[in-house]
């Protein structure tokens, strides 16, 4: 036993020393701390750059301008973390219990609604509010009181990708094909009663896995059904390809129904341009939307980053300047913050936010469509808020 | 169903096989030489994918010259990995199955490194060619199908040749055979398996480069093309040649039939379970291995 | 001899009281999360203990055996309102039974053969959970999932668990089911001719190391309350599998540090933000490398002045055609 003391004491010292090393946090001044989970790696991290990007924006150009005053007249400064979430939900369990060891005041995030499901009873338990940024409908119907949507429900997004395709397109025979994850399956659940509501019925309804990356067999039966247009719900990778693809089994002249994801402009570089033409997606925020306010933060984003973004990933910088503002009110207290967020109604650069009784703080939507090399916004709606 | 829709599932098939059959191609070449079954073989591919979408798309340096180029570093880099990572343990009479765990590891390190380089939006680049496709009757082909027959049956070609003609080839083979006696001959055996890992990356990165314009360069993409290139290599024949073609083309196009006329969710399924028969009633695969394996 | 036997048990034991201890120390419930975590995964290193380090079986499949268990628990306390308890022991048991059926085919096959099977069928099993809705909430997910126990009486739960699991896997090493698992390891031919059935050993050692993995599983549901199967993919596997071999494959001490070590090391890298995964990855290559020198085993004969090496006897080189 001797000779393995010393090396079982050395071994679990390091590890424990590298443990807390991990936990090391020097006492600081008060700020307001946010703490963003975005998924930075694995399959969904294309999304996660964009909000990230975003939400730092947002802080930075509060910070710069001396930070928030809080009711007592002192002036705190916003401190923002983000962490990864991966793009998978045990990642995203991990991350939220690493953002809530944080001891955030307000947790942005998490992005996808697996990750929402798969963590949302630890942020009602460390009673911090999340301002999520899922779509799938079930995320802010579990009687979670901290749970808040900072974007659109399949459920009232899909209807209105329906209602352009309908109203703007004449479509008659759709086609729908969807991947099989929680994003693109939620919009696919919407999308029949959508349908129905026009008296319109699929076509053809295909399905395809996550990471496949030849969609022949299920676009060639699309062809044979003869479908006018198609309905993809997917993520960027697959809505890339399909979208390519389709034109390649002799189908461009089919337009495209999409979701938010397929605004990301990797997509574009994916399908390739004369493919992209004419794809129509619904989105929170539409760069053709000629609101001064909108086509300023466009202007910002461009001016700082450099790079195109997907309209409806950046919404965070938003929910910044929400918490900044609630802060600004009711001070650093989580209970009152969250219950201001209950029962928000503020105008923010990209919209106007208002709070439902299950927590959905976004109701307008649009939907646009690429044209050449910009977007123009379809049509746009808010719907109704239930208090 | 109509003679075109059967063509055109075929072509798209034989499409992907190709890329399948150029990482089993690599994976064989290994395993010959060294009794190594390298795991990794799906992200390498995606690397040279990746350094082309560099050197030709990023740099605009002109298509062959960015071709050769790609081929150039990730040959190096296999040489280096060989002489630096994987021969050591070889030589140290390391377990078998740490050395095949390393090239895990490397799939970790690859994966998280194009991630860190390249970033995570899906990227891709297309052929010369362009992207027009070209009706043939009522089938469609895509110009960059018929670039990627025509290299693989040119590479194909040239590596036969290689193999039962040149002097390197026959070391090689010597060295897969009987490593001692080929040592005893004069024969470096550190140097051609260091060879061995160039030549099979350099396979690699041709697959990656002719991969590009059929499917997204993600930086996961290596593990899934990977799960597939197992497949058609042990469907084929581990080891052999023929094997890795004819396994990548029937994996492929097994894969597209079965999507068209079952269902398209389980088409992974399908083809695991039937890697599975094979591997309850023919693990050698349809072509056993010409080179035997080191005993 | 007995001395030396105490001394074996002496390691594994001793760090597995050490972390009973843990809790104690007033660990944050971030890191101490972690703890957990790499707690549950030493119930699959032991798993792969006993299929790669005594039997030498090199598989990939060991998170679809997790998930198998974790899913059976999940769907029997959440469709069929189950007590836990008996998801815990039906769990396991379902594994088993699945190892079975991957163990089968792995009578004839070797080394990559083998490997690239009990990949497809790890595969097989996520596809099936993910297009399966209306039983395992597919995409979506297994919610909700009712526990044995939380916080710190699963803990503590877990630690008594993989305490027996251990001692279990110890004593196993030395009965004759594990020498003649060993047997199999250095040559099944010879192990054969000196009377070993070797395919019952073979379905033995698959069978056990599914249970062990289905009991992790069963720990994982309890510990997130939620399914998914984007939780038990290649990537699981592989990383059990770097854990195992980390530890000096048939080494339990080596294992259970390991597995800890390996789970907190992407966590203790966080403060690097995007290159973590790479650097993580980079340190787990070079530990491979040189693993020669830092085993366990061949440590101890340093320390005794002995020359190092291999960690395993010399194993049969090819791999031969089935």
């Amino acid at each position: 036993m001797k000779r393995y003391k010393w090396l079982l004491g050395l071994s679990l010292g390091v590890f424990f020393a590298a443990l807390m090393l991990v936990g090391c946090q020097s006492t600081q001044p008060k700020t307001i701390k946010l703490v963003h989970l975005a998924p930075l790696t694995g399959s969904a991290s294309s999304y996660g750059s964009f909000g990230v990007n975003a939400a730092k924006m947002a802080v930075e150009e509060i910070n710069s301008n001396g930070g928030v005053k809080l009711p007592d007249g002192s002036q705190v400064k916003i401190e923002y973390t983000e962490v990864d979430e991966t793009s998978n939900s045990a990642g995203a369990i991990e991350g939220t219990k690493k953002a809530i060891s944080l001891d955030p005041l307000v947790i942005l995030g998490p992005n996808r609604s697996g990750g929402v499901l798969a963590a949302e009873k630890l942020w009602k338990e460390a009673k911090i509010p999340a301002l999520t940024d899922a779509t799938s409908a079930q995320t802010t119907r579990l009687g979670n009181p901290y749970t808040f949507r900072m974007q659109i429900s399949s459920e009232y997004w899909i209807p209105l990708l329906v209602k352009t395709a309908v109203e703007k397109y004449n479509v008659k025979r759709p086609a729908v094909i969807y991947g099989l994850n929680d994003y693109s399956k939620a919009n696919w659940v919407a999308t029949e009663p959508a349908m129905a509501k026009f008296d319109l019925k699929p076509v053809i309804v295909q399905t395809f896995n996550d990471n496949d990356q030849d969609f022949s067999a299920q676009l060639l039966a699309i062809k044979k059904s003869g479908a006018d247009s198609i309905f993809l719900y997917g993520y960027t990778p697959e809505v890339g390809k399909i979208t390519r693809q389709r034109s390649e089994l002799g189908m461009k002249n089919l337009p495209i129904f999409s979701e938010r994801a397929a605004s990301v402009p990797s997509v574009f570089d994916l399908a390739g341009k004369e493919n992209y033409e004419g794809m129509v997606t619904t989105t929170t925020m539409s760069q053709g939307d000629p609101d001064p306010r909108i086509q300023e933060f466009i202007k910002k984003y461009d001016a700082k980053y450099h790079q195109a973004f997907s309209a409806s990933h950046v919404i965070h910088y938003d929910s910044v300047y929400i918490v900044a503002n609630l802060v600004s009110k009711v001070g650093l207290d989580r209970e009152k913050i969250r219950q201001e967020l209950a029962k928000l109604d503020y105008q923010g650069a990209m919209g106007h936010y208002v709070a439902d009784k299950e927590g959905n703080l976004v109701h307008h939507m649009r939907t646009q469509v690429w044209k050449g090399d910009h977007w123009v916004m379809l049509l746009s709606e808010n719907y109704p808020v239930e208090r | 169903m109509g003679f075109e829709a059967i063509l055109q599932i075929l072509i798209q098939g034989l499409n992907m096989g190709l890329i399948y059959a150029l990482a089993a191609l690599g994976i064989s070449l290994i395993w010959n030489a060294t009794g190594l079954f390298n795991f990794a073989q799906g992200d390498l591919l995606t690397v040279g994918g990746y350094v082309m979408l560099s050197t030709f798309s990023h740099w605009a340096l002109p298509y062959p010259f960015a071709f050769l180029f790609t081929c150039g570093v990730m040959g190096l880099a296999g040489y280096l990995l060989s002489q630096g990572y994987f021969f050591p343990m070889f030589s140290q009479g390391l377990h078998p199955d740490v050395i095949v765990i390393g090239t895990i590891a490397l799939t970790v390190l690859v994966q998280n490194g194009i991630l860190l380089l390249w970033g995570p939006h899906a990227q891709r680049f297309t052929t010369p060619l362009g992207d027009s496709p070209v009706h043939v009757g009522e089938v469609i082909v895509m110009p960059y199908y018929l670039w990627n027959i025509a290299v693989v049956v040119v590479l194909v070609a040239l590596l036969q040749v290689f193999f039962k003609k040149s002097i390197l080839g026959i070391a090689m083979r010597a060295v897969a055979q009987r490593p001692v006696t080929a040592s005893l001959m004069g024969v470096r055996t550190d140097r051609l398996v260091a060879l061995t890992f160039l030549l099979a990356t350099g396979l690699a990165a041709v697959g990656g480069i002719l991969i590009a314009p059929v499917i997204p360069l993600i930086p996961e993409m290596g593990g899934l093309v990977a799960l597939k290139a197992f497949a058609a290599v042990l469907i084929g024949g581990l080891g052999s040649f023929a094997g890795a073609l004819v396994g990548g083309a029937i994996v492929g196009v097994a894969e597209v039939v079965f999507a068209t006329l079952v269902v398209s969710t389980y088409k992974d399924v399908f083809i695991f379970a039937i890697l599975i028969a094979f591997l309850l009633v023919r693990p050698r695969g349809i072509f056993s291995a010409e080179i035997s394996e080191k005993v | 001899m007995r001395l030396a036997y105490l001394k074996r048990i002496g390691l594994a034991q001793g760090i597995l009281l050490a972390l009973a201890l843990v809790p104690l120390t007033g660990l944050p419930a971030y890191q101490f999360y972690v703890l957990e975590r790499g707690l549950q995964n030493v119930l699959v290193v032991l798993s792969l203990v006993i299929l790669l380090g005594y039997t030498g079986q090199l598989s990939l499949g060991q998170a679809g055996l997790v998930a198998v268990g974790a899913y059976t628990y999940g769907i029997l306390c959440v469709n069929y309102r189950l007590s836990p308890w008996l998801g815990l022991v039906a769990a396991p048991l379902a594994a088993g039974l699945v190892g079975v059926v991957v163990g089968f085919p792995s009578f004839k096959l070797k080394g990559p053969f083998l490997v690239v099977n009990t990949l497809a069928f790890s595969e097989i099993v996520r596809i099936l959970i993910l297009n399966n809705e209306k039983v395992t909430g597919g995409p979506f997910g297994l919610n909700s999932i009712p526990a044995i126990a939380t916080g710190l009486p699963l803990y503590y739960f877990m630690l008594v668990v993989a305490f027996l699991a251990a001692v279990a896997t110890l004593r196993l090493s030395r009965s004759h089911i594990g020498l003649a698992l060993k047997a199999i390891r250095e040559d099944e031919v010879a192990a054969e001719a000196m009377g070993v059935h070797v395919r019952n050993y073979k379905l033995l050692a698959f069978v056990i190391s599914s249970v062990l993995a289905g009991v992790s599983g069963v720990f994982f549901a309890n510990m997130a309350g939620y399914l998914n199967p984007d939780s038990f993919t290649f990537n699981e596997s592989s990383t059990y599998l770097l854990m195992v071999v980390l530890g000096g494959m048939d080494n339990v001490a080596g294992g259970i540090l390991s597995s800890l070590t390996v789970t907190s090391l992407p966590e203790a890298l966080r403060f690097m933000a995007r290159s973590r995964m790479v650097v993580y990855s980079l340190i787990l290559l070079l530990v491979l490398r040189y693993t020669k020198v830092l085993n366990l085993a061949n440590l101890k004969r340093m320390m005794m002045r002995q020359r190092p090496t291999p960690y395993a006897s010399t194993r049969e080189q090819d791999q031969v055609n089935p």
